[in-house]
């Protein structure tokens, strides 16, 4: 059963083949968020909210769209809600990976350096690493042309290798 | 700007397989490209390797969601389908299973308890002739027996159990109010759960299920706190947070969810903003006949 099979199965009614979609998408979800913010707590919420939403909103999936792109547009805006709210709760901007800390091993040292690489080339980079996503697909999700997609890739690999060695020094 | 992206597709792997070979050939043929392609595949072997795996309580929320809302979906279609007449034998079944169940409790109870009660209704007998109830036997039987000492262990038996329980109510009002701070939804909702069950709160946890209820961001918690929270519908403060909470819900179940309490609070308050939102064509067709619906049941 494809994933476009199973969310149309859900769409219908028959919420059990989310089950199907649950664990296709799990790990590359949770590693999604988890490379956005240091907490693996918040992470495995993030990925129950996005399950959440495919649930709720089922009926807004369209019989032509990829199940693979809709749900990382909504996981997109799932994060972009977590940030809303809690610069709402803390009136501060939330740290997303800590940077203060004494980085323990090369790990961490990733965490960060992805943490601090700009939304656009992380955004990029992640699609393409946890869903290995087609450029076209990459560019449906963030509004990009493939040519743009390509060109952010390359930079944003650039920067996080700079950002890391930064770090390292 | 070429050389960019054959590099990207050559790192992630995209290139067809004469063109990997051809560009491999003109890596080992420039020196600065090929320092350029092997630092950023370094990099980018990194992030491939970094993984984390989910853990079994991530399945076990998830599973958990799945169940609620095949319920929510069982509600939803019960209420959509119009009411049918169920042959009257069959509702009576439930009220059936419960008088059988409490008549097993009792004779169980009755079972365990009756070697104490008889030792005490002989030595009664020979005191006193059977007038006065179980309770005042007991007192009477040990008075003349034991005295004063017996008396007063018995208050201080009964003062230790009040003490006792007093901490626990204390020590699981703090258990909630910790858990209603964590940041796993999934330890939120055991706080909510415990709350549920305590017989009655203190304006500190209350203040706390309020706040829940106004600001988590997870839509399963502030549900929870909804159905934990309509115990205290009389509380001002409860009825106000409620009322807020209409105003700013936006997921159909919670909508739902917060107008049945209002309704079933008989929360007038709520009348203009119901009207609102029968009147806003922006709103969920469903939400605008639960907010009619709603409206007529508060003002019948």
């Amino acid at each position: 059963m494809t994933d476009e099979q199973a969310m149309l199965a859900v769409k219908g009614g028959d919420l059990d083949k989310a089950a199907i979609l649950y664990e296709r998408y799990k790990k590359s979800l949770l590693n999604f968020f988890l490379y956005r913010q240091p907490s693996r707590d918040v992470a495995r919420d993030l990925t129950q909210q996005v399950f959440l939403r495919v649930l709720r909103y089922r009926h807004t999936f369209r019989e032509e769209a990829v199940f693979r792109t809709w749900v990382y547009e909504v996981a997109r805006n799932v994060f972009h809600d977590h940030l809303k709210t809690v610069r709402l709760q803390t009136n501060e901007i939330p740290e997303l990976l800590d940077t203060e800390e004494e980085p323990e091993d090369r790990h961490q040292q990733l965490h960060q350096a992805l943490g601090q690489l700009p939304d656009s080339y992380r955004d990029v980079l992640l699609l393409s690493r946890f869903q290995n996503m087609s450029y076209e697909e990459i560019g449906q999700v963030l509004g990009l042309s493939v040519a743009n997609v390509k060109v952010r890739a390359f930079r944003g690999l650039q920067k996080l290798r700079e950002l890391y060695f930064q770090l390292n020094e | 700007m070429e050389k960019d992206t054959v590099i990207i597709d050559y790192l992630l792997g995209r290139l067809p397989e004469s063109e990997r070979l051809a560009f491999e050939q003109q890596l080992d043929a420039d020196l600065p490209l090929k320092q350029e392609a092997d630092g950023l595949q370094k990099i980018w072997y990194d992030v491939q390797q970094q993984e984390v795996e989910p853990d079994a309580g991530m399945d076990t929320s998830f599973y958990a969601l799945l169940d609620r809302e095949k319920e929510n979906q069982a509600l939803e279609k019960a209420r959509q389908q119009p009411l049918k007449v169920l042959p009257r034998r069959r509702s009576y079944w439930p009220y059936a299973a419960v008088l059988a169940a409490f008549g097993l409790m009792f004779w169980l109870g009755r079972l365990t308890v009756t070697p104490t009660v008889r030792t005490l209704t002989v030595e009664k007998t020979v005191m006193q002739p059977l007038t006065t109830p179980p309770s005042e036997e007991v007192a009477q039987i040990e008075k003349p027996k034991t005295g004063q000492p017996k008396e007063t262990s018995l208050t201080k038996v009964q003062q230790e159990v009040a003490t006792l329980r007093k901490e626990l109510k204390v020590t699981q009002e703090l258990v909630v109010l910790g858990l209603l701070r964590k940041e796993s939804a999934a330890e939120r909702l055991k706080g909510l759960q415990y709350a549920s069950h305590l017989p009655e709160l203190k304006p500190e946890v209350l203040r706390s299920l309020v706040r829940t209820l106004r600001q988590d961001e997870n839509i399963n918690v502030r549900l929870a706190a909804i159905e934990t929270l309509r115990a205290y519908g009389q509380n001002p403060k409860v009825r106000e947070a409620f009322l807020a909470r209409l105003e700013t819900a936006s997921e159909i179940p919670e909508q739902l969810s917060v107008m049945e309490t209002l309704v079933g609070l008989r929360i007038q308050e709520a009348l203009p903003q119901l009207k609102h939102l029968t009147e806003d064509e922006t709103v969920d067709p469903l939400i605008r006949q639960k907010a009619q619906q709603s409206i007529q049941l508060l003002t019948i």
